[in-house]
């Protein structure tokens, strides 16, 4: 039997330390890749079912084109930062969202009447730990309309 | 016998690591996934619970159909694992104390629970660990019809019509009264305004203290008109023991965009108040007036609450009337669902 000498030895141990350390690393990666990603979209779902309930109350503001995609900005605005007119310095709801990437979408009736309000996440690469997960229409939240119809409202 | 317990002790020390980490990934990963699945959970309740307290009316249909709401939103909006058919519960109540799945009578239910019970969410790595195999998620949300005051969803509406009675809160009205909103025009025949003011003493007190025609107090252009018709806005404020402007403007319009505003609500079939109150649409046939003293130079004296037609006359020799409804400021039960917890 080969004698195994304290120098041989040595070299086992460093060995079976940077293996187990890459195990390790290997595994806390894991722990921190999956876990943020699926609390940063736990965060995203909330934050476009507060968004869709937010616009089911505003008004519906329709005098102009320009007029509506005021409204719907409001509406981004409160999807990422939770406020529709938030201050300079305001952090969104997840790192990296911003309100371009927030679709909101009004189905009205056959007189135009709102009946509900759609709100979705749109094109977002959401950056993990190593890596992006694209998200494009999920999460999504529909809630009834019950603002207040404004045909010829506008918000300043 | 040394150098075989250092050798054991790495190894002891690699195995716990491993494990203690792997039990943390895990956790972070179901515990994560959970968390994911509470929130949709969390949406399906908050949002289908608001969509089916819609539907109640206080008829048995009216509970079908929101029970109907909420199977629609499950089937188009759930994406994760299909549902079981009894994670989905909804519930209805009259006062939030006590809730029914069947109940006996729809009369005066406003609110519904609904309420998701998951029992099988898949856990990746906590059965390793854990004596359970699936995970389980409780989400519930309870909606009802929430009063809301007239002023912030019915909006003001450009006319004044005459007090009866300068003592609030009524002013000589009594619920279901017809009132003129707008005068009709003089002409040859008689003055005939609408129900409420025929009596003599009325149509006296409005010739003596405006010009027939008149009834809208707000800015007659054309394009005001129809905003403050339409949208409640307000260009000239309107102060109480102040007296109130009333012009005419051009009758046709004024009653194609009562008509419009009116066509806008969500129940059209409702021909009184105490139809529309039974089963209520979204309020855009509900409108503040202004109410003005005849015998005071016309001075506002308070506000009351309308009811519009669907479609008043176009014929410029008619007056535009409404259905009395009671003061204004006070609060009445409209679908407009609330999420109560």
């Amino acid at each position: 039997m080969k004698d195994s000498g304290p120098q041989h030895r040595r070299g086992s141990v460093l060995l079976e330390l940077a293996l187990s350390v890459i195990v390790l690393v290997l595994l806390a990666a894991g722990a921190l890749q999956f876990g943020y990603a699926f609390y940063a979209y736990g965060q995203l779902q909330r934050a476009v079912r507060n968004g869709a309930r937010f616009a089911s109350l505003e008004p519906y503001p329709t005098r102009t084109p320009a007029c509506l995609e005021r409204q719907k900005e409001r509406v981004r605005r409160f999807v990422v930062y939770g406020d529709p007119a938030p201050g300079k310095g305001r952090n969104s709801c997840v790192p990296g969202l911003s309100p371009e990437r927030v679709e909101v979408v009004y189905h009205a009736d056959e007189k135009g009447v709102p009946v509900s309000v759609e709100v979705a996440i749109r094109g977002f690469r959401l950056a993990s730990v190593f890596s992006t997960y694209e998200l494009d229409g999920a999460p999504a939240a529909a809630a009834p309309f019950t603002g207040r119809y404004a045909p010829n409202g506008c918000p300043p | 016998m040394r150098r075989t317990r250092q050798t054991g002790f790495v190894l002891i020390v690699l195995a716990v690591s491993i494990l203690a980490l792997a039990g943390v990934a895990g956790l972070a990963i179901d515990v994560g996934h959970l968390y994911v699945v509470k929130e949709e959970a969390q949406t399906l309740a908050d949002l289908s619970s608001l969509a089916a307290v819609q539907e109640l009316d206080g008829s048995p249909g009216g509970l079908d159909r929101a029970r109907q709401r909420v199977r629609e939103y499950a089937a188009t909006r759930w994406k994760l694992r299909p549902l079981a058919s009894d994670a989905v519960r909804v519930e209805f109540s009259a006062s939030r104390r006590q809730w029914e799945e069947q109940p006996r009578t729809a009369d005066g239910l406003r609110f519904v629970r609904v309420s998701v019970a998951l029992d099988d969410v898949e856990l990746f790595f906590l059965p390793a660990v854990l004596p359970r195999r699936a995970g389980r998620v409780r989400a519930a949300a309870e909606a009802g019809q929430a009063p809301v005051s007239d002023a912030e969803r019915a909006g003001l509406l450009p006319f004044a019509i005459l007090a009866h009675d300068r003592s609030p809160p009524d002013f000589g009205y009594r619920a279901g009264d017809e009132v003129t909103l707008r005068w009709p025009p003089s002409g040859r025949g008689p003055v005939t305004p609408c129900a409420a003011d025929r009596q003599s003493r009325w149509v006296d007190a409005a010739v003596a203290a405006f010009p027939l025609g008149a009834g809208y107090i707000q800015d007659p252009a054309r394009e005001a008109m129809q905003e403050a018709i339409e949208d409640g806005r307000v260009f000239q404020p309107l102060r109480l023991g102040e007296p109130v402007r009333m012009t005419g403007g051009e009758i046709s319009l004024q009653a194609e965009s009562l008509a419009r505003r009116a066509r806008q609500d969500t129940n059209l079939r409702a021909r009184s108040w105490k139809e529309y109150s039974r089963s209520p649409g979204n309020g855009r046939r509900l409108g503040v007036v202004a109410v003005a003293d005849p015998a005071q130079q016309v001075r506002l004296v308070g506000f009351g609450l309308v009811f519009l037609p669907v479609d008043p006359p176009r014929d410029n020799s008619q007056p535009l009337c409404a259905e009395w409804i009671g003061p204004a400021g006070r609060s009445f039960l409209l679908p407009v669902a609330r999420l109560m917890q």
